[in-house]
């Protein structure tokens, strides 16, 4: 298919007016993206550290108090019951889970717990890491986050050593469980954007502290990252994440600071979709310019190759209908006077044309009546030689030399070819003149009669005939008949040298839509050279000389003018010593034609 | 042929009012804003006093962008203090096809679970004592069905210990309580096992129906020093009646929520319901109404606080220690 300029000419209107905006919208979506994405992850990493600071505050808060209250153990006069309401206020502010105190073998002197009453049966925790690290090290320990097994609530242990101040010995530990759901309400309080959340992971990935409660509670786990970036948050959604680590004895908290994508980097976002909307009202507004546009420039031109188009499949009278005063017009009226000045070119070529074919059908005329009289008017003179011919032979009877009937015998010869040509010439010109009467003809019956005469004649030969069941069709008996007769005779003229000669006459498969059969006569004789397979038909052309085959060289071109003049055509294909094949088609019979069975010739 | 030319052109001259039909049909939801949805919530609240739960649940509501009558609904038609009309309350909201259901108290939550049997409908629970033991949840962090909410662990000994704190001489200590609530039953047992511990003996005393109350109050025996009341709606109900008893006799008393220590009560130790409701449960409300499982929403566990009230200690002569009080995190004065 032929790409339309109008076509081409709009694309290219459209992405001229398109690219440049598609190309700074691409930059600034990206330049917007790259900046954004950084701007969010500073942003990320500064609520972590903020966070990071707030948790370290906390912790270290818990720390001097425990540090306040072991140190306040060491006081003198400090007894039992005053320890026991120490640590009962330190109790009353939530932070803590449990307090215990225990003495320098690990043995628990006092416990308290928030949910379990007074007294709570003492243990030895000698072998407890609580006691043994800060009892041998004089260091704070702090313990890996537990998870409370009833509601899920994490902990922690921290347990601070009880120095004598004057051998800076351990004295005891006091070891606290520290709540970390009191970090729950900090990251509560920190302002976030939308979208963001903050939460804190421990050295295992345990989920320890959200804003959302149930999200620690149902024990969520998350692996952290390598390095701050984009990338699957803790619902796995794509987020904008950083991670600052603080460190408490031991353990690490990890301070996770994430935004959902979409709202981190809605300002890049919102320039590509209000990129994407411009492009496409751009898009829309350049279209429609540019069908307007391009329907100015490119309908004219349709136009004048709708009329090109029309005038070379040869409606002459068409005319481009363009006024406009431009190059097109010029070209449009430039258009229509060629075909005007063309028109009337093909009209008197037509005029002489047909003159010409008149002048022609006249002198043909002439020629043939010419013919048919000469060949009419031969006849007389021909039949007074071979008469007297015939009569000299009788009256000289045993009176001549050999010589002499030699030449009697060799005039006699010369009268019967002649008066055998001259049959043959008015066979020919009858071909062509005589008025046409088409009938239906049974051609099963017409065939088998024709066949039946060669049959008797050729009574020495071997000849099998293979006939098909042929169709009836339209045409005069008595030239059809001639056609056949012809053809017939010509088969079995060439297969002659053939000790099994074989003649077929048959149809082709019959087209339901043509109105023509074509019928064929095939036969295994010497056949001819394809190369003058053009002059086979023609007056007086042979192919074979006189001596081989006898004829006149008019059968065949009397065959073409009958079947000519029936509308019909006739051709033949073959090749040396293989055979030849005449076919003929002719036109088919009517339901309701009268059908002929016998024909008979009206003049010999 | 002239005529497909013509016939092409006719195509294309429908272009521009396709593209402009396209780009409408793409751009104009992006510029409707989306319907919100609205939610129905139902109420069954077993007990009068907790009406303070209900407002304090509607205000965390509120603060989350759920707001009454305009996105959202409360069936709540007052709570009731008939035990048995329960299930047919609950029945009704389920009828209703309600989004969630708050239930308040443990019976009301067992009986949204019977209602909600066989539905997908939703419950949020505040509070309950223990709701493994009244088979409500699988377990605390896994609930496992339909229903989530807000327990308070077992204070109950935590309680009677600051009740053995404030007023150190009290020996036997009388307990009223209804034995068809369920919660209260599991309050009783911890309770038992505390005073066992503590050294001090309960005398328990069953109450049915709103006459037994009125009788138990007549008849506080004389051998008790203190008045421990449990979480139990009935009993509760007649709370002014229950106090001005106990101050006439010179009794210590305890109660079992927070808010009730205004009403002149000596001692409680409890969560802030009305706090609790506004946090926790809203915000459990709000995550399953956004879509999450209550059966993935851990039972959250509700903060404890220790309250004194000094004018029943000195309406009932009563000297309480300095560090008993720097103890307490609530203080009437």
């Amino acid at each position: 298919m032929r790409k339309s300029i109008r076509v081409r000419a709009n694309v290219a209107f459209t992405s001229l007016a398109i690219g440049p905006l598609l190309l700074v919208g691409i930059i600034l979506a990206w330049q917007g993206f790259a900046t954004q994405e950084q701007q969010a992850l500073d942003l990320q990493r500064e609520v972590a550290r903020r966070v990071a600071t707030e948790v370290t505050a906390f912790f270290e808060g818990l720390e001097s108090e425990l540090r306040l209250a072991s140190r306040a153990q060491m006081l003198p006069g400090m007894g039992s019951d005053k320890q026991r309401n120490l640590l009962t206020l330190l109790m009353a502010k939530d932070d803590f889970e449990e307090l215990a105190l225990l003495d320098n073998s690990g043995q628990e002197q006092i416990h308290l717990s928030r949910l379990s009453i007074a007294s709570v049966d003492l243990h030895s925790r000698a072998q407890a890491d609580e006691f043994i690290i800060p009892h041998t090290s004089g260091q704070v320990y702090y313990s890996p986050v537990r998870f409370d097994e009833a509601s899920g609530e994490p902990l922690m242990t921290i347990a601070v050593p009880l120095l004598d101040v004057r051998t800076g010995l351990t004295n005891g530990v006091l070891v606290s469980e520290v709540r970390l759901k009191r970090i729950w309400d900090m990251i509560a309080d920190v302002r976030v954007s939308p979208g963001q959340s903050v939460y804190i992971v421990d050295a295992q990935g345990r989920v320890v502290a959200h804003r959302n409660p149930s999200v620690v509670l149902r024990g969520t786990h998350f692996d952290l990252p390598k390095q701050d970036s984009i990338q699957k948050g803790l619902d796995s959604t794509r987020v904008v994440l950083a991670v600052e680590m603080v460190r408490f004895g031991k353990q690490e908290f990890n301070i996770v600071s994430e935004q959902v994508v979409s709202e981190a980097l809605a300002l890049a976002i919102n320039t590509v979709v209000i990129t994407v909307i411009l492009v496409i009202v751009a898009l829309v507004i350049a279209s429609v310019f540019s069908l307007l546009a391009v329907r100015q420039i490119v309908r004219p031109i349709q136009i004048m190759a709708a009329t090109a188009q029309a005038v070379s499949t040869g409606d002459l009278s068409r005319r481009v209908e363009i006024t406009s005063q431009d190059e097109l017009g010029v070209l449009a009226d430039t258009f229509n006077s060629m075909t005007v000045q063309l028109q009337t070119l093909v009209s008197s070529l037509e005029q002489q044309v047909a003159e010409r074919t008149a002048q022609l059908e006249a002198s043909n005329k002439d020629l043939e009546a010419f013919a048919y009289s000469v060949s009419h008017d031969l006849r007389a003179p021909l039949r007074h030689i071979a008469g007297f011919v015939d009569l000299l032979s009788k009256h000289e009877e045993g009176n001549l030399d050999a010589t002499s009937s030699h030449y009697l015998e060799t005039i006699t010869q010369s009268t019967e070819q002649m008066g055998r040509l001259i049959d043959d010439l008015l066979t020919l010109s009858r071909a062509g003149r005589t008025e046409m009467q088409t009938r239906r003809v049974v051609l099963d019956e017409m065939i088998r009669k024709v066949q039946g005469e060669f049959e008797s004649e050729e009574k020495d030969r071997h000849i099998t005939w293979e006939i098909d069941p042929l169709p009836d069709v339209e045409a005069d008996p008595i030239l059809l008949r001639q056609v056949w007769a012809n053809l017939l005779s010509n088969a079995v003229k060439f297969t002659a040298p053939r000790a099994k000669a074989r003649i077929e006459v048959g149809a082709l498969p019959i087209d339901a839509e043509s109105n023509y059969v074509t019928l064929f006569v095939r036969d295994n004789g010497v056949g001819f050279d394809p190369q003058y397979t053009h002059k086979l038909f023609g007056v007086f052309q042979r192919l074979h000389r006189e001596e081989d085959f006898k004829g006149t060289g008019i059968g065949l071109a009397t065959v073409r003018r009958i079947i000519e003049r029936h509308g019909g055509q006739v051709w033949a294909e073959s090749e040396p010593d293989h055979g030849a094949t005449f076919y003929l088609t002719l036109r088919k019979a009517g339901k309701d034609t009268s059908r002929v069975i016998e024909a008979t010739s009206r003049e010999e | 042929m002239a005529g497909n030319v013509r016939s092409q052109n006719n195509a294309r001259n429908r272009w521009p009012a396709r593209i402009c039909a396209i780009a409408l049909t793409l751009l104009l939801p992006a510029c409707l804003p989306p319907l919100p949805p609205t939610y129905t919530i139902g109420v069954i609240n077993l007990s009068p006093l907790q009406e303070t739960t209900v407002e304090g649940f509607k205000k965390g509501m509120t603060d989350l962008g759920y707001v009454e009558g305009e996105n959202i609904t409360y069936l709540y038609e007052g709570a009731t203090d008939n035990i048995d009309e329960l299930d047919a309350i609950a029945r009704g909201l389920v009828e209703k096809d309600v989004d969630l259901i708050l239930s308040i108290t443990t019976p009301a939550t067992q009986a949204a679970q019977r209602a909600t049997a066989g539905t997908d409908i939703p419950v949020v629970f505040i509070p309950v004592t223990d709701p493994v033991g009244a088979d409500l949840v699988d377990s605390l962090m896994h609930p496992g069905g339909n229903i989530t909410g807000v327990t308070f662990g077992s204070q109950e000994g935590r309680r009677l210990e600051w009740l053995v704190q404030v007023a150190p001489t009290i020996e036997k200590i009388y307990v009223p309580y209804n034995p068809k609530d369920q919660g209260t039953v599991l309050a009783l047992e911890v309770a038992s096992a505390a005073a066992t511990k503590l050294d001090v003996d309960l005398i328990t005393h069953k109450v049915r129906d709103p006459e037994q109350v009125a009788d138990a109050i007549e008849n506080i025996p004389e051998k008790a020093d203190a008045i421990f009341f449990l979480p139990d709606s009935l009993t509760n109900a007649r709370v002014d009646d229950w106090i001005k008893a106990a101050i006439e006799l010179g009794l210590p008393t305890s109660a079992p929520n927070l808010a009730a220590i205004e009403d002149g009560h000596l001692t409680a130790y409890g969560i802030d319901l009305a706090a609790s409701a506004r946090q926790e449960a809203a915000r459990l409300a709000d995550q399953i109404l956004q879509g999450i499982k209550p059966a993935d929403l851990p039972v959250e566990t509700a903060e404890f606080f220790s309250a004194v009230n000094l004018k029943t200690a000195e309406a009932i002569g009563l000297e309480i220690p300095d560090e008993v009080l720097l103890q307490a995190d609530i203080i009437i004065r």
